[in-house]
């Protein structure tokens, strides 16, 4: 049951970011599957699912090469998926618009977190620029989550 | 004892968490040490292998069109060449009246790239080649038209490089025709930043960068890039250049690795 539940479908998405990013890439810019995934995961199945199948993917993503911060993708995945399990727990008392702007919202941050130590420097001199790597990081792999709730809805309530 | 068992499976997403956050910390914070450098190139092994089949798929695709471009690039360097051998010659019989010894030998070795990482953005790639062929961590890579890296991680058939996309990569470079040095770090897509470079000193538009030679990674008067913008504050006594690099980094098909280079000898 595990092996289908989390183990398989983990196992394709990592090898489906690792053979197929770079094909959607855009001037360095490249979706994020897995986080997109983790994400599903804490909140369709709990807080504690998530947390252990980001941490695991972002030990592999970061072996997978990785020239410094090894360590960071499972950290960031690790702190998504728990700040995402609240939604998990709290899916049956929430609105669906704020349920929706919520995860959107925890989209962001997890970004915000990844952009704040990869673009440091740009961050120190130019903060319009630092802003707009943010969004557009954010903002492609958004499209790609949003592009999937048309097939599989991450509200638990909204089949 | 049973109580606290009890509690851990009841605050287990809590627990998995304080775990997986100490883990990743104490990863953060030994990147450097000579297990962690052990087990990360093993791991880049095992993936390159699984890479390799879809990167030869991709080179496939792109064979034709890649050898119709390095045809005419051949006949150009060729043409280039032929130009460079009479001015080489030329400036061997200068150097030899003014008893000027050049002790610059560099010893490159092509590679072709085969991994781009996993990450949102990219910062370094993994090559087809490593410690079997000579590879050695710190050493420089460049494409065909310029600096673009160093090795920070080296398996016996393949290793790492780290691009000057990525945060902590820093390149002492020179201005030309100033004679300028500062430090370059990237900025974002193909610019770079070098700051702290004196007010006093003339930078135009267009002006050459080159790596300085004052490292101990990179050899002295390799190519970076070109100055496209400098910014002279009234308030501070230095100033900021922009840098285009010559290396496009979305593009990198094939790199050559610095194996052996000796310093310029000034006497």
């Amino acid at each position: 049951m595990i092996l289908i539940k989390f183990i398989l479908p983990s196992l394709a998405i990592f090898f489906f970011q690792f053979l197929f990013s770079e094909i959607l890439s855009i001037s360095t810019i490249r979706p994020d599957f897995p986080i997109i995934y983790v994400m599903y995961i804490a909140l369709r199945q709990g807080r504690f699912q998530g947390v252990i199948i980001g941490f695991i993917l972002g030990i592999f993503i970061d072996l997978a090469g990785v020239s410094s911060y090894f360590g960071l993708t499972p950290l960031t995945y690790s702190i998504t998926a728990y700040i995402t399990g609240i939604l998990h727990i709290k899916s049956d008392n929430l609105n669906h618009y704020y349920y929706t702007a919520s995860w959107i919202a925890i989209l962001f941050f997890h970004f915000l977190i990844f952009s704040l130590v990869r673009y440091q420097t740009i961050l120190m001199s130019d903060i319009l620029l630092f802003s707009i790597k943010w969004f557009s990081t954010t903002a492609y792999t958004l499209g790609f989550m949003l592009i999937l709730q048309l097939i599989y809805n991450v509200n638990p309530n909204k089949v | 004892m049973r109580n606290f068992f009890i509690a851990l499976v009841r605050h287990k997403d809590h627990v998995a968490f304080l775990f997986s956050f100490i883990i990743s910390i104490s990863l953060l914070l030994s990147n450097n040490s000579p297990r962690m450098l052990v087990v990360r190139g093993a791991a880049l092994q095992v993936f390159n292998i699984i890479y390799s089949p879809v990167s030869w798929t991709k080179s496939m695709f792109i064979v034709e069109e890649e050898n119709k471009l390095l045809k005419e690039r051949i006949f150009l360097l060729t043409l280039q060449n032929e130009k460079m051998s009479a001015m080489a010659n030329e400036n061997s019989n200068l150097k030899t009246m003014l008893n000027f010894k050049d002790d610059t030998d560099l010893d490159i070795l092509p590679a072709k790239v085969i991994n781009k990482g996993m990450h949102p953005n990219l910062l370094s790639v993994s090559l087809n080649v490593g410690a079997n062929d000579g590879v050695k961590i710190n050493q420089p890579a460049l494409t065909a038209n310029g600096v673009i890296g160093k090795v920070i991680e080296v398996g016996k058939n393949s290793c790492i490089v780290q691009l000057m996309s990525d945060l902590n990569y820093r390149l002492s470079v020179k201005m030309l025709p100033s004679g300028a040095t500062g430090i370059l770090q990237w900025l974002h897509t193909d610019y770079c930043i070098v700051n702290e470079v004196p007010k006093n000193v003339k930078i135009e538009i267009d002006d050459t960068v080159v790596t300085s030679g004052f490292s101990n990674i990179y050899p002295g008067g390799l190519p970076v890039g070109k100055v496209v913008a400098v910014f002279d504050e009234r308030w501070s006594s230095q100033k900021s250049v922009h840098v285009q690099i010559h290396s496009d980094l979305g593009g990198l098909q094939y790199l050559f690795v610095i194996i052996k280079a000796e310093p310029y000898d000034f006497n």
